[in-house]
């Protein structure tokens, strides 16, 4: 995909949801959505979150974006980055299949 | 230079040497294609005792350590380590700091961008001891260092969580285990007096290959922290100075006053105009990232490359970059200074195996 301003706002659009929820919902998150790095580790070092702050993240991300979280693919869950990966790619596929 | 202590049982395996900030260190033991494998698939063993090391008396040197530290210190418990850093008094990053509270004291690991006697004069005033001499710090990483972990000192190191010490006895000494790899979630780090380092090594090296596994140097590991999205202090942190630009925020406690640096860091904090570091792929059949090279969108020079190598388990060159704050963005395509392409990729670039090991591989 090339950079340009409509593709870079897209991107941009879910990151900065995924920071705004990180922010609001997770307690032990203390800091503004522009501290969080695009690919800050949500768990073990970095944002630390612990399993109730991954299943409140999953749920932010259904009913956010209609975009489900399972076992199989909890790997999306690494960094803000790697969710955001996860949620445009599935949400560019049910665009496809509607 | 500073000799590594160990390095007899590194020469008698062949290992090639080179140097950090004034310290020798072993730059690869074998072939690096073969040293990555062994890292992303099992477990290697490397030695990091160029780290600095110190030592502080519990109470004090908390709250020391939270006057200078950008971490929280204070609220570090027992047994726990905070993962932090220390900059200099303009805000520049000066060393990633791992304080481990454990055995009635404070161990402080310092991997440092800055001279080691910035390091040692910061220390002091805090009346830590330097024992950078006396212990060597050896690294196991991969899936199965876990294994190795329990086989050195016993089952009860299943019950360390991420970034946890233990302080066990090896051969009448105190040996300190802290889980905090970085190269993925089940590294363990082994600090070890130099009096029990030589038969330590043999110990953990037998229980290494006895896994299947081997032995890597620094140019594996750091290749498996870029890989990892893990921060190196010795690469990144040496060209880049703002710990805001550098991604640290999450090391840092912005609810404290001050520590050391702090005045800059806050006005770096607010800064939107600062660039962002990035990470960058670029097919292996293309030609490998340098530091410096520029990274364009379109005809606009957008990022500069200050870290870099070839990722074995991707198959592709991998690049840090700082970017332009608008185009610090994952999944884009930009081109190179000789023409080629190359895209931007989520960290980690690589997941390590450890986090979904199944019954095989445990």
């Amino acid at each position: 995909m090339l950079p340009d301003a409509e593709n870079i706002a897209k991107r941009k659009f879910v990151t900065d949801k995924i920071k705004e929820m990180l922010v609001r919902n997770i307690d032990s998150v203390r800091y503004l959505p522009e501290d969080l790095h695009d690919d800050v580790a949500l768990v073990g070092s970095g944002l630390g979150l612990d399993s109730l702050d991954i299943l409140e993240v999953a749920m932010f991300v259904e009913g956010e974006f209609g975009v489900k979280l399972s076992e199989s693919n909890l790997a999306a869950l690494r960094s803000i980055n790697t969710l955001a990966d996860f949620i445009m790619q599935e949400s560019s596929k049910g665009a496809a299949n509607a | 230079m500073h000799s590594l202590f160990l390095e007899k049982k590194w020469e008698a395996l062949n290992a090639k040497f080179s140097q950090i900030g004034g310290h020798q260190c072993v730059e690869s033991v074998s072939d690096p294609a073969e040293e990555s494998r062994l890292l992303r698939s099992c477990v290697c063993l490397s030695d990091l005792s160029f780290a600095k090391k110190y030592v502080f008396e519990e109470s004090a040197g908390m709250d020391f350590l939270d006057t200078v530290l950008a971490g929280n210190i204070l609220k570090l418990r027992y047994g726990r380590i905070a993962d932090t850093f220390l900059a200099d008094g303009g805000g520049s990053f000066a060393a990633e700091c791992f304080v481990a509270d454990i055995d009635d004291k404070l161990i402080l690991l310092a991997e440092n961008a800055c001279r080691g006697d910035f390091l040692s004069d910061v220390f002091s005033a805090g009346n830590c001891r330097d024992v950078s001499g006396e212990y060597v710090l050896l690294c196991a990483d991969g899936p199965h260092a876990r294994k190795v972990a329990i086989d050195v000192f016993g089952p009860d190191v299943l019950n360390l969580p991420y970034l946890s010490a233990e302080r066990y006895d090896f051969d009448g000494r105190e040996a300190y285990l802290f889980r905090n790899g970085k190269t993925g979630e089940f590294g363990y780090q082994f600090m070890v007096p130099n009096e029990t380092a030589e038969s330590f090594f043999d110990k953990i090296s037998a229980s290494v290959l006895a896994c299947g596994g081997g032995f890597c140097g620094t140019k594996t590991q750091f290749l498996s922290r870029l890989e990892g999205g893990f921060f190196n202090a010795y690469e990144e942190g040496v060209r880049v100075k703002s710990p805001i630009t550098l991604g640290l925020q999450w090391q840092i406690d912005f609810s404290k006053d001050s520590f050391s640096g702090s005045a800059e860091i806050f006005k770096d904090r607010i800064n939107a105009d600062l660039p962002r570091l990035i990470c960058l792929k670029s097919p292996a059949d293309s030609p490998a990232f340098a530091i410096g090279e520029k990274i364009f969108a379109g005809k606009s020079r957008v990022g500069e490359v200050v870290s870099c190598a070839y990722s074995h388990a991707l198959g592709a060159h991998l690049a840090l970059a700082l970017f332009d704050r608008g185009y610090a963005h994952s999944g884009f395509e930009f081109s190179r200074q000789d023409g080629g392409i190359c895209h931007s990729v989520s960290r980690p670039a690589v997941l390590a195996e450890s986090l979904y090991a199944t019954s095989d591989s445990e």
